[in-house]
């Protein structure tokens, strides 16, 4: 039973794949203390390694068109195994929605609405999220490809005018660093801004049949999402090279820096302006896929009765997930990389293998 | 905490009307039990109770249990 009976077309769903890896541009700050100038050569081989998953995403979503994760999950591993399997799921498509929130908050509260209670802000933020959830996929991704192009924009418009400001000796000494750091450079890019991607695989029935080349939209998406966070890794290191390590939101400081004449600086209100339009575009999209799996694991027919008790959750959830900016930073870097690889890696992997092991789904090759 | 209460009023009064109109049953279940479970945690909050939170609980678990972690830098 189909809970949300609203469709997207490929180039949507493209757009919100690169949409929703680009808002994850502020998690670079997870990066930068542990791979300092070397961001750029981890960012790289984190995108390049996590092509195989795309693929074993476009796999799932080829071999089960008319499901979503949670349905695979029965399909593959019965109904007992596999509705376990969605609740673990369902706590952490939760969480995700509650950190990414708390991210917009942290944001919020450094930079522009310092002396805003978090409540306010996060009251408001998820309400405007909620509206967007209340009427579907539809209105959740129909404007991601407008927010595509105002961040490419923005990030170009940064670019040019930060090249006075970049030093290539800030890429310098390449390669200096312990072995281990680079592992886990990789294994947060592949986690944090990447694997969060096996969010989609919730949407895989309201895409308009594309069977055969939704592979070419999904890479499509995750090429624009993967090349903007690389310029975005190039530019912080070019222009604070080794003091990345030091800012809490290193982009934020380019953009501070940033002083086309003395009439027009202050350029980080493009920074935030963008921001907050991704993260709207992910909240709203996180918070989709946790109601639209609490209704299926419920059986409800619709979820729309849950949408604005679970915003109140998830605003409670996010400003009780953490007591100090240093839990966060914590659990991002030292133990988010390593328990979030079996939802996004381990999970869906196993289950196409499963599924090709015993031939699933049996309906549609007999049909 | 009157705020609170009145937000939670709102909602009710938002999303409990269509359930009984359509006597969607298990719908109107689900609604109610997470509903008061949702109120009794933002009363929790507002009166200041440290609520446990389960990502912390789970870095816990890892660094001191699992010992599969990554070190601070």
């Amino acid at each position: 039973m189909r809970i949300d009976t609203g469709k997207i077309t490929a180039s949507q769903f493209m757009f919100s794949v690169a949409c929703f890896i680009q808002a994850s541009t502020l998690l670079t700050a997870f990066l930068s203390p542990i791979t300092r100038q070397d961001s750029l050569i981890v960012t790289i081989a984190g995108s390049l390694i996590f092509i195989p998953l795309i693929w074993a995403y476009t796999r799932l979503m080829q071999r089960f068109p008319d499901s979503n994760l949670a349905e695979i999950n029965e399909i593959v591993f019965g109904r007992v195994i596999g509705k376990t399997i969605t609740i673990f799921y369902l706590v952490f498509f939760v969480t995700l929605t509650s950190l990414n929130l708390r991210d917009v908050d942290d944001f919020l509260k450094d930079t522009i609405l310092i002396k805003t209670p978090t409540v306010v802000i996060l009251a408001l933020f998820a309400a405007v999220c909620a509206w967007a959830v209340h009427y579907g996929i539809r209105v959740v991704t129909r404007y991601s490809s407008l927010f595509v192009l105002i961040a490419l924009a923005i990030l170009t418009i940064s670019m040019l005018f930060a090249v006075s400001l970049m030093k290539m000796e800030n890429f310098l000494p390449m390669l200096d660093l312990e072995p281990m750091r680079y592992l886990q450079g990789t294994n947060i890019i592949m986690t944090i801004p990447f694997g969060e991607l096996v969010v989609f695989l919730m949407i895989g029935p309201n895409i308009r049949k594309q069977k055969k080349s939704i592979y070419r939209y999904w890479m499509g998406g995750f090429a624009i999402g993967a090349v903007t966070l690389l310029t975005v890794v190039f530019r912080d290191t070019a222009v604070l090279g080794n003091t990345q390590s030091l800012f809490s939101l290193p982009s934020f400081e380019t953009y501070r820096m940033i002083s086309i004449s003395p009439a027009l600086s202050r350029m980080e209100i493009l920074f935030a302006v963008v921001l907050i339009i991704l993260y709207f575009f992910k909240v709203s999209f996180l918070y989709y896929v946790s109601v639209l799996t609490a209704a299926h694991l419920f059986g409800l027919k619709t979820y729309q009765s849950m949408v604005l008790t679970a915003g109140v959750f998830f605003v409670i959830y996010s400003i009780t997930i953490f007591t100090s900016t240093m839990d966060d930073a914590g659990f991002g870097q030292g133990t988010a990389p390593i328990i979030w690889t079996l939802f996004e890696y381990t999970l869906p992997l196993t289950t196409l293998l499963m599924a090709a092991i015993r031939k699933l789904p049996r309906e549609t090759r007999t049909s | 905490m009157a705020y609170g209460i009145l937000g939670f009023l709102i909602i009710a009064l938002i999303d409990l009307p269509p359930l009984l109109r359509k006597k969607q049953r298990r719908e109107l279940m689900v609604f109610c039990i997470f509903y008061i479970a949702v109120f009794f945690l933002a009363l929790l909050y507002a009166a200041d109770v440290k609520l446990p939170s389960p990502a912390m609980a789970i870095h816990d678990f890892m660094k001191n249990v699992v010992r599969i972690y990554y070190p601070d830098k």
